[in-house]
């Protein structure tokens, strides 16, 4: 699924993408996402401990990331880009918005350029960014890019993309469950988009961690023993709520 | 019988007539040829006011995202009719949605899927789906765009996973043609599906000649539609005979081995058990057999069924009860009318049926 590119063809890539920047007096900074257990990095496949009592392997691990409604028009752009994950959607092509697919196993997806207009003066930059999809744009027809269904984000038996999708399995005290959480929804009580804080930054910087601790989200899975969700509910709203708040920025 | 095969002779005659005066063009069944109701990509300018003029809402369907071409069309046609792509290499979109029954499915009560798998509802008519904006009997889709991944994917209809469609298409020499300079990927295949399938526009019956002053419905035929208004016109508004957006419980009580909740399995809220997308009944004469389930064979059946009952509207309908009352009589009556919403043109026209 992930596109393959040699070195050289990735350079000329990041060169034109920095000249089209430059030539649009846009300033850019690369968003590095990662996801832990606490300060552990989640590794694929291996049993990893998230408590005294619980441990998980996760065999997948995939989402979504977009620019809020919010943005739109702001100046925020795309890169010109140097993988399928820095894409616009046809939808998004209409009001501007932008989405981004991680991918734990492909750790280039993982890296997010972010563009923002270059600023005259001193100040600082803050960084938005919604987890999951606006409902304009799932409602807004099928996408590309990264929104493509064929990338298997999207519920093909019901409208909207899955924001999360996490397979593997947990073990609590000892008993192991398969874990597969499709999470998304994007309409009334289902709604799980959320943004995550947002985080200013200097123009100086070139470079911001996001870091996706599970911890607390793992524990309310064990808490509410609800290891398999597939589909846009209450409680998948409420996961992603809670993915959302444990996302943190640093430097 | 023969004064009222007669009038609908006549009706179709009208129809013609109608679109020849209106300038509309049509649909030439070819893949460079204009689209009937379409220029530039939309809804023709002319064409729309006319409807508009007739009663018709605006169409949901946004056409900037997804302009219609006759290139699209035609590859929208043969991937609808192409029984390759579903998983035992029998099953197409046509198979069950047949154009000279307003696509639905009249052989079963419930459509059958690859290895004859039966589904759990029944095949609805296609029609007018630029002015419709939610998708199957629970709206499960909101897009119609989208629309065409349920049934490829569903295993008990075509079975088919996303890569294997994107395989083929891309592996076939046929389609690398239909294709033309458009990328083979997934979202054209489903603009294309979409696209097609909005060329099925129906506003040719004998009803839509009525109302155009083209010809006079018989005493029956107008003592019926003043029932159907009366009785059954708040959920099968007119001019598309259906509500877009409502979904309703007409009282039927749950097929215990189906075990079908409707729209609650989508929303997951109690109140919408039981609760269906409202059907259009245009051209209802041919789209038997009747409700979700198929469980209702004649139209003479449906009107019976609901000729001596009270109804409980949705929300979005106002609440409350609705109270039908129909004696035997006024049920044929009804049943008149209802045939007067057949459109033979519709039914009959050859670029909607499978391509040579």
């Amino acid at each position: 699924m992930s596109v393959v590119l040699s070195r050289p063809a990735y350079f000329l890539l990041f060169l034109l993408s920095l000249i089209s920047v430059v030539a649009r007096g846009q300033s850019m900074v690369t968003i590095h996402h990662q996801v832990t257990l606490g300060d552990a990095k989640v590794v694929l496949g291996e049993w990893q401990k998230s408590d005294s009592n619980v441990s998980i392997r996760i065999d997948k691990l995939r989402w979504y990331v977009s620019l809020p409604p919010a943005n739109v028009g702001a100046g925020v752009e795309k890169s010109g880009g140097r993988h399928k994950n820095i894409a616009e959607s046809k939808s998004a092509g209409k009001t501007g918005s932008k989405a981004w697919l991680m991918d734990l196993s492909d750790s280039s997806s993982l890296d997010q350029i972010y563009l923002y207009p270059t600023l005259s003066g001193p100040g600082n930059i803050k960084i938005s960014l919604l987890f999951g999809i606006d409902s304009a744009i799932q409602m807004g027809g099928v996408g590309t890019g990264a929104l493509d269904p064929q990338l298997g984000m999207y519920w093909t038996w019901q409208t909207g993309y899955v924001q999360w999708k996490m397979e593997g399995a947990i073990r609590v005290n000892g008993i192991e469950h398969p874990l597969e959480l499709h999470l998304g929804g994007f309409d009334g009580a289902t709604k799980a988009q959320a943004m995550l804080s947002d985080y200013l930054i200097n123009p100086s910087m070139n470079s911001v961690i996001a870091q996706w601790d599970i911890s607390q989200f793992l524990a309310e899975v064990v808490r509410r023993k609800k290891f398999g969700v597939m589909s846009p509910s209450p409680i998948a709203r409420d996961y992603c709520r809670i993915i959302a708040s444990s996302v943190t920025f640093h430097k | 019988m023969s004064r009222f095969t007669n009038s609908r002779f006549l009706g179709l005659i009208a129809g013609v007539v109608f679109f020849t005066i209106t300038g509309c063009i049509l649909f030439q069944g070819d893949a460079k040829g204009p689209i009937f109701g379409f220029s530039k990509g939309g809804l023709d300018p002319k064409f729309q006011r006319t409807l508009i003029g007739e009663g018709w809402p605006l169409p949901k369907y946004d056409f900037t995202q997804n302009p219609m071409d006759p290139e699209m069309v035609a590859l929208g046609r043969k991937l609808f009719y192409d029984v390759r792509l579903s998983s035992d290499g029998k099953v197409s979109c046509g198979g069950c949605h047949s154009s000279y029954t307003a696509f639905a499915h009249v052989d079963h009560p419930r459509s059958h899927g690859v290895l004859d798998r039966e589904g759990r509802r029944n095949a609805p008519a296609l029609m007018n789906l630029a002015w419709q904006s939610e998708f199957m009997w629970d709206g499960a889709i909101k897009h119609l765009d989208l629309q065409s991944l349920a049934p490829l994917t569903h295993r008990t209809e075509m079975n088919m996973s996303i890569d294997s469609i994107l395989l083929f298409l891309k592996s076939d020499p046929d389609y690398k043609r239909a294709f033309g300079r458009r990328e083979i990927s997934i979202p054209t295949m489903l603009k294309a599906f979409a696209q097609f399938e909005m060329t099925f526009i129906s506003l040719g019956s004998r009803y839509d000649s009525m109302k155009r002053k083209q010809v006079v419905f018989t005493d029956q035929e107008h003592r019926g539609y003043q029932l159907f208004q009366k009785n059954c016109g708040i959920c099968h508004s007119e001019p598309l005979f259906s509500k877009p957006g409502t979904f309703a419980s007409n009282g039927l009580l749950m097929d215990s081995l189906l075990h079908d909740k409707g729209r609650a399995e989508i929303s997951g809220k109690p109140e919408d058990e039981f609760l269906f997308k409202v059907p259009s009944l245009r051209n209802v004469e041919v789209t038997y057999p009747y409700m979700h389930d198929g469980r209702m064979k004649t139209l003479t059946e449906v009107v019976k069924y609901y000729s001596d009952r009270t109804l409980l509207l949705p929300k979005s309908l106002g609440g409350g009860q609705h109270v039908i009352a129909l004696n035997s009589k006024e049920r044929v009556d009804v049943v008149a009318f209802l045939m007067t919403l057949t459109d033979l043109g519709f039914l009959q026209n050859p670029s909607f049926q499978e391509p040579r």
